[in-house]
């Protein structure tokens, strides 16, 4: 099936510390860095471990539940590119066994169905460039 | 409530303030932003009483775009001993200028320290649009995250869901504010006044900010000078004194709305600032029960009520009812709120103009002035100043 794409935004402009992250992205691999030394996850890439200070980095892939930790509904579009997608969501989606949290939206769901503390799923769509996005999905498989 | 002269000599206090024209974005046309940067010091020098060749220092916030060289050429400032940049986003750094301004006369860094913000959203960038954060290229551009609005609705999204905030407490904000402003004459909605109905009517800007939840777009500048009591004593009056200020810099500072998103929840759904207040008001040596007016960074409605609870005027998540009941309102609150009209009403000058408006009061000459005021609390998420007579 070809699906349009939920955004005519800007591919990711990645460098440093974030290119690994859109590097795994590219291979539809959603992955976060983990501290080497003391396990500790962490989003957005960061040189080193806030809580141990190492900078030991492990990539490991997103586990457990994604949930919607909170969100906004876009009416009022920052661009004339964006004009005719409004209303569309941006998420802050939680994966709470990790502890990290990763902006995106929820491409299946109207606004009225959006509720904080649902679960979502991963789901991946190509971006400008044709980089996959991480998004989400929330309505029954 | 303060200290004695002889005691608060080497205390930093506010001798002058300054201010162009506030108008629309769009509304100047005919100079740019450092000409208004230089009017509004000009402004503030002479209601101090002070020439503007005594100003050896300059302090802003937000990459103002008049930086140091040039506001010392175009100004003749014979030395300058002292210029600051506060970090943080966008006006998060507003009161960390002051801050800065009150270190440097304290330590004897400088002597008189001009604080100043000019803004010209009619010609250069709009705030509303497009707005460059550290990780917004990476991993908030491709979600379409891309201006400040955008960035900060989710955290009130999540305090107004966690919370029950309803969204009559929330017009209570927008409407006393711009109450206020119909007595402002230099208050850019002065002559629209605002129901109840016509807020809840509103078109949605991104939820759960309506229009009237969302700050202005203006052209203008405003200044503060800053000095020690010792030196104020010479000068024509109307000092007032900084009892604390200071900048934020809790867990999360950094990934909260302008960031990642990763602020530890309870901090991310206060918006920030309570280790904050609890640091301002210990170095103060007061409380929020002995605050007579608060001039509250109102960038969006929603903010306020966040900051009341963060600096202890009412607890977690009571914010609503505390607007609701009236607190805010001028004349007859416990705690009338940017009296001036704050950025909803009077003009969005990036935090600095509610400071100017805290003097006022504290002079007594608001056009809603508070009677007797004697402590003002300037305030936002990331910086925060306390004022007194």
């Amino acid at each position: 099936m070809t699906m349009s794409r939920y955004l005519p935004t800007p591919a990711p402009l990645a460098t440093h510390d974030a290119a690994e992250f859109w590097s795994w992205c590219r291979r539809r691999e959603l992955r976060f860095q983990k501290c080497g030394a003391c396990g500790r996850h962490r989003h957005p890439p960061a040189p080193f471990c806030p809580r141990c200070q190492s900078d030991r980095i492990e990539w490991v892939p997103a586990a457990g539940d994604a949930h919607l930790f909170s969100y906004t509904v876009v009416h009022h579009a920052v661009s004339a590119a964006l004009r005719p997608y409004v209303p569309y969501n941006i998420a802050i989606v939680e994966y709470a066994a990790l502890g990290v949290r990763l902006v995106s939206n929820v491409i299946d769901l109207a606004p009225a169905d959006l509720r904080i503390g649902m679960k979502l799923r991963l789901v991946w769509q190509d971006g400008e460039d044709g980089t996959p996005l991480p998004l989400f999905e929330g309505g029954e498989a | 409530m303060v200290s004695n002269a002889t005691a608060r000599g080497s205390q930093a206090c506010i001798v002058g303030i300054g201010e162009t024209e506030y108008t629309a974005r769009g509304g100047i046309r005919d100079r740019g932003e450092l000409a208004l940067a230089c009017e509004a010091v000009l402004k503030a020098a002479a209601d101090a009483g002070l020439s503007v060749s005594d100003i050896d220092g300059l302090a802003s916030f937000a990459n103002d775009a008049s930086v140091p060289w040039l506001m010392q050429e175009a100004l003749g400032l014979p030395e300058l001993r002292f210029a600051s940049m506060a970090w943080g986003g966008g006006g998060g750094g507003c009161y960390a200028a002051i801050a800065h301004a009150a270190s440097a006369v304290e330590s004897g860094a400088a002597s008189h320290v001009a604080v100043f913000r000019s803004l010209c959203q009619g010609q250069g960038r709009r705030y509303g649009q497009g707005y460059d954060v550290p990780h917004g290229p990476a991993f908030l551009d491709p979600f379409g995250m891309m201006s400040p609005p955008l960035m900060l609705a989710p955290l009130a999204q999540r305090y107004k869901h966690d919370y029950g905030v309803r969204d009559v407490q929330v017009a209570g904000v927008a409407l006393a504010f711009r109450d206020n402003a119909s007595r402002n004459p230099r208050a850019v909605f002065r002559d629209r006044p605002l129901t109840l109905d016509k807020y809840l009517e509103s078109r949605l800007i991104t939820e759960p900010f309506r229009l009237y939840d969302c700050c202005q777009e203006n052209d203008g500048a405003c200044a503060l000078i800053v000095t020690t009591h010792e030196r104020a004593r010479d000068l024509q009056g109307g000092a007032v004194s900084i009892l604390a200020a200071g900048q934020g810099a809790e867990p999360g500072w950094g990934s909260g709305g302008l960031g990642s998103h990763n602020m530890p929840a309870d901090d991310y759904r206060s918006g920030g600032g309570r280790h904050l207040a609890q640091r301002l008001y210990g170095k103060a040596g007061i409380g929020p029960g002995d605050v007579d007016t608060a001039q509250i960074y109102d960038h969006f409605a929603h903010f306020v009520l966040m900051n009341l609870e963060a600096f202890g005027f009412c607890g977690r998540g009571e914010a609503g009812g505390f607007v609701e009941d009236g607190h805010i309102a001028w004349p007859g609150g416990s705690l009338p709120l940017n009296t001036a009209g704050g950025h909803l009403s009077e003009a969005y000058i990036h935090g600095l103009n509610l400071a100017v408006e805290g003097v006022r009061q504290l002079r007594g000459v608001s056009t809603s002035q508070v009677k007797d005021a004697e402590v003002c609390l300037l305030a936002n998420s990331a910086s925060a100043a306390i004022l007194a007579r």
